[in-house]
């Protein structure tokens, strides 16, 4: 009974796959051409890792220089190391200039210009009025937003304060605006009715500089009491509230805190708000429970995005480093593979825990409409999460075949969004990044298709 | 030799060796356990603590009491205070045991270290509770303290089982053996500001190199001390091998350091003091074995330099813990930034503000990332030098704690900015939380403002320039060079810890040449031809 169940899920889940691969394989060269000198750009970084680590460290460095000999000089001091691994081209470029001459000045301004139009594909904008534009483009292309603001580490009061009042006039300014759009049913409502256009994605350590797991009741009073006014705003202004997921070592102080802070009187019953659960944690199964629990006592039901979780490098690295144990799947099938089975446990509760399916894995997303299909879950009860300047072809695609595809958009000065922008690249040139397997031909349907479980055999074998 | 024709390799690897893991107090499961430790020592504070020289308690006329930092009216523990003639016993009863211990084996002493090691993690959260009381330490930097203690035994007895196999040169007709011998007694004084790693590294590598020792504690931590005489005792080292001798450093510290009987002296501490030792086991008596071995970690004055291009994010923020961490009392702490023009502003505005956040407090609330300082000679210590960058130079933040220091010995986390770099501020050692901020014009101005002390023990520097980067690795100097980090909390092994110039006499604490301080090589060469008849060398054998 069990079994039969998998297969007929997993059958519809190839036969979706393969639909929504023809129906990408129809618009792929258009989209392909604009992204040309960016792509080429990434395509050179992935295919020596020592130029990547230089060219990433060089992008990172980059907005803090101020004068183009410091560009120039920067430059040469990043290629240096690995100048016998660049094409002849760039070579050129690292070798001769000297910082003062035209050709220096030429390369500065054409450094910089790379790196801002790499940041642009990933950031929508520095000012509100910006990202005003770009989320009303995303909308003439059927496609609803989550508005991320990338800030400064947050290491002090004065810091999280201008954190906290940042999203205040994010939405005081921005939901007014966007609830005066003409409705699009298929973005604007879920199957309960009206769902907010404004939905905004926060980080609870930056609304506290003191935000520290070893003094989580400390921590939680100092969150909560810059979360309220927020809170209390996107309620008065028709605003969604999403917590975002950091590091693991934040995680358990985050799902504490969002607990808290929703149970409380003023917001028990309350629906338009979400919390992030990463499946690259094996403890993501425990957490989905606990919080549907959670979820059944509080008795409004919340959002979940189920996302991978973006912060692998960073985790596994640091956990080798302090000797702890780490906190990730260390191979990638198995995050895949407990990606599907969370999409399964949020769809099969979907009524309590909404699902936000984020990924822009083909096969992943197929096998979460596959679910949905296979349980008769409307389109509308649930929706698709990408992230801004990625997979555009895809997000157009799932939007065209009527489903409710939010992307989630990071903005903000350039220098605090490094950070962001480094782990976007580190995604895109990635070897295990599906993205990067979008155009690669050699890569066949049944590859991008196959379970994660049987994906590692392959691998194994 | 044909083998000298190959290429030298470019880098050579140290030792496998792992740490032992900080807590992650992340984990509900770890909090927990430590205010259960915490707790439970509150029950026990108070009690009294005896000398122990050759394995027998002694009680003392005169006492010390040992006083929580956090709130004056504790007392943590009545520690006995050792006279001149407990001095003498505790070096008469240490000697008789070296003619034993001596001899014991080499791997035999470093198990002896691994079962220290075991059961310091035995009651890790324990001892860790006990310095929060004692020094005032808060919940994690107690738990590194611990951490570095259980790897200091296990490092050095990893070191010591390798120098304890001879090194044989043989040849044809004669074998020759390099070896190493211990130096006799040894006098450990150890200071308050890591009561259990430094002098748990101390003793113990004067233990595992076959050397008796006499602790001498700093007052500030002889409770803990106690603690640690407890497990050896319990590790089975010997009686008269590990003396326990608290007391007041001035009565007892010169009769220690003369004795024609003491061998070697393993200090840490103030430069002042390091320095009177030095000169002080210098003089020779003819009653002595030998000349004294003093190696001695003493005082930094430790910079970081921001340069132009530096991430603000983590500049900031590694600043700040290092020079607020533990309330600035450390070696390694922070205690001058200097700052490329180019970002001086930004850099000092966000200092000011990250800085003033800092939550100030008793060391037992796990919320405390400022701590009270050691005593009231510290507290006025500190003041003084307060009121000389309030006078001298432009006051960026100066916390109000005066609340707190009713109950305590706190002083709030202090900056000051345009500091001369030749005033007292930024060329004496403060030991407490006061950052002096200097603008540099360029990096050359900065790396010779940095080295511009008499200190030499840990410096750091940010930037994201390659080139800067290396001429900090070839200019800087001191003795631990931190890049695009913070510049405190080394660790065994990976950060081998010490300093020059005046920082320092000696190698590094829990680097691979520490123990050999401790030990005198020797080579032994036997001739093995007889009427023309030799065996066959070693190798030849097998």
């Amino acid at each position: 009974m069990a079994n039969a169940l998998v297969d007929r899920v997993e059958q519809a889940t190839q036969r979706i796959g393969r639909d929504l691969w023809q129906g990408l394989a129809q618009r792929r060269p258009s989209m392909f051409e604009k992204r040309w000198l960016l792509d080429q750009l990434m395509e050179w970084a992935m295919a020596d890792e020592s130029v990547k680590v230089q060219m990433f460290r060089f992008v990172d460095v980059l907005p803090m220089l101020s004068t183009h000999e410091a560009v120039t000089q920067h430059l040469q001091e990043y290629f240096e190391e690995v100048r016998t691994h660049l094409p002849w081209a760039a070579r050129l470029a690292v070798e001769s200039p000297q910082a003062n001459t035209i050709f220096g000045k030429a390369l500065a301004y054409s450094a910089r210009k790379s790196s801002r139009m790499m940041a642009e594909r990933f950031i929508a904008g520095t000012k509100v009025e910006e990202v005003l534009k770009s989320v009303a483009r995303l909308r003439r292309q059927g496609l609803a937003f989550t508005l991320d603001l990338l800030g400064e580490a947050v290491v002090s009061e004065p810091e999280a304060d201008a954190y906290q009042q940042a999203y205040l006039d994010l939405i005081t300014g921005l939901a007014p605006h966007v609830n005066g759009w003409p409705e699009d049913p298929q973005i604007d409502r879920d199957e309960h009715g009206w769902i907010p256009r404004c939905n905004v994605s926060l980080k609870l350590s930056a609304l506290y500089s003191q935000f520290k797991p070893i003094d989580p009741e400390g921590s939680a009073e100092g969150v909560k009491a810059r979360l309220r006014p927020i809170l209390r705003a996107a309620r008065e202004h028709d605003a969604f509230v999403n917590v975002d997921m950091e590091h693991y070592a934040y995680k358990d102080l985050t799902l504490e805190i969002f607990k808290q802070v929703f149970l409380e009187d003023e917001f028990r019953d309350w629906s338009d708000c979400g919390i992030v659960i990463q499946a690259y944690l094996p403890e993501a199964e425990d957490d989905l429970k606990d919080l549907l629990a959670w979820t059944e006592d509080r008795g409004t039901p919340i959002w979940v995005r189920l996302v991978k979780g973006a912060y692998w490098d960073y985790e596994t690295v640091v956990s080798e480093y302090r000797g702890w144990p780490c906190p990730v799947y260390t191979e990638k099938w198995r995050s895949d593979d407990n990606f599907e089975r969370q999409t399964q446990f949020l769809m099969q509760h979907h009524n309590t825990l909404r699902p936000a399916i984020a990924s822009h894995n083909l096969r992943s997303l197929a096998h979460a409409m596959a679910w949905a299909e296979e349980l008769d879950i409307p389109q509308s009860g649930w929706e698709i999460q990408m992230l801004y300047g990625m997979a555009e072809e895809q997000a157009q695609l799932f939007a065209e075949r009527g489903h409710r595809v939010r992307v989630y958009t990071p903005f903000g000065e350039l220098i605090p969004g490094m950070a962001y922008l480094v782990r976007r690249l580190l995604e895109n040139t990635s070897n295990d990044s599906f993205l990067r397997h979008a155009y690669d031909t050699s890569v066949s349907i049944e590859e991008l298709l196959r379970r994660p479980a049987d994906a590692a055999l392959s691998k194994a074998s | 030799m044909s083998d000298s024709k190959q290429p030298t390799p470019a880098v050579r690897k140290a030792e496998p060796f792992r740490n032992e893991p900080h807590t992650d107090f992340s984990r509900k499961e770890n909090r927990e356990a430590f205010q259960t430790a915490l707790d439970d020592i509150a029950a026990q504070l108070g009690g009294e603590f005896p000398l122990v020289i050759g394995g027998k308690s002694i009680n003392t006329r005169k006492t010390l009491a040992s006083i929580n930092p956090s709130r004056k009216s504790q007392t943590v523990g009545v520690v006995a205070s050792a006279t001149s003639d407990h001095a003498e016993e505790a070096i008469a009863a240490a000697n008789r045991a070296w003619e034993s211990w001596r001899y014991v084996e080499a791997a035999i002493r470093a198990e002896h270290l691994e079962v220290m090691a075991a059961e310091i993690r035995n009651r890790r959260f324990e001892l860790a509770a006990w310095e929060v009381y004692e020094c005032g330490k808060p919940w994690a930097e107690a738990d590194g303290d611990i951490a570095e203690a259980i790897d200091f035994c296990m490092y050095y007895a990893q070191q010591m089982r390798e120098l304890g196999v001879p090194v044989q040169c043989d040849y044809p007709g004669e074998e020759n053996s390099y070896s190493y011998r211990s130096r006799g007694v040894c006098v450990v004084i150890a200071p308050w500001n890591f009561p259990l790693a430094i002098l748990t590294g101390m003793t113990v590598a004067a233990l595992v190199s076959g050397n008796t020792v006499i602790m001498k504690p700093a007052e500030q931590s002889s409770v803990i001390a106690a603690k640690l005489m407890e497990i050896a005792r319990d590790a089975g080292i010997p009686p008269g091998v590990l003396n326990y001798l608290p007391g007041v450093g001035e009565e007892i510290g010169p009769v220690l350091v003369e004795s024609p009987d003491v061998n070697m002296i393993a200090f840490t501490g103030s430069r002042a003091v390091g320095l009177a030792i030095n000169k002080q086991a210098a003089e020779t008596d003819p009653r002595q074995r030998g000349v004294k071995r003093v190696i001695a970690e003493m005082g930094g004055k430790n910079a970081i330099i921001i340069d132009e291009d530096a991430d603000l994010d983590e500049a900031v923020q590694a600043v700040v813990g290092s020079a607020f961490g533990y309330s600035g009392q450390k070696c390694s702490a922070c205690s001058r930034a200097i700052v490329l023009e180019a970002c001086y502003d930004a850099f000092l505005t966000r200092v000011k503000a990250a800085t003033e956040s800092l939550k100030v407090g008793p060391a037992e609330h796990p919320a405390t990332t400022v701590g009270p300082v050691i005593d009231q000679e510290a507290f006025d210590r500190i003041r003084d030098f307060i009121a000389i960058g309030k006078d001298e130079c432009t006051t960026v933040v100066a916390t109000d704690v005066s609340e707190l220091a009713e109950e305590g010995f706190f002083i709030g986390p202090h900056v000051f900015a345009d500091v001369d770099p030749d005033s007292r501020l930024a060329q004496q050692e403060v030991f407490g939380p006061v950052l002096a901020v200097i603008k540099a014009e360029d990096l050359d101005q900065a790396l010779e403002l940095a080295n511009g002390t008499e200190f030499a023990l840990t410096g750091g520097m940010f930037s994201r320039s390659p080139r800067n980067l290396q001429r900090a690795r070839e200019e800087f100097e001191v003795g631990n060079l931190y890049l695009n980090r913070n510049i405190t909390g080394a660790l065994v092994q990976r950060h081998p810890f010490g300093g020059y110039k005046f920082s320092g006499i000696g190698s590094k604490a829990g680097g691979h040449d520490y123990l050999l301080q401790f030990l005198i090589p020797i080579n032994i060469s036997e001739n093995t031809l007889r009427r023309g008849f030799a065996p066959p060398p070693d190798d030849e054998k097998a």
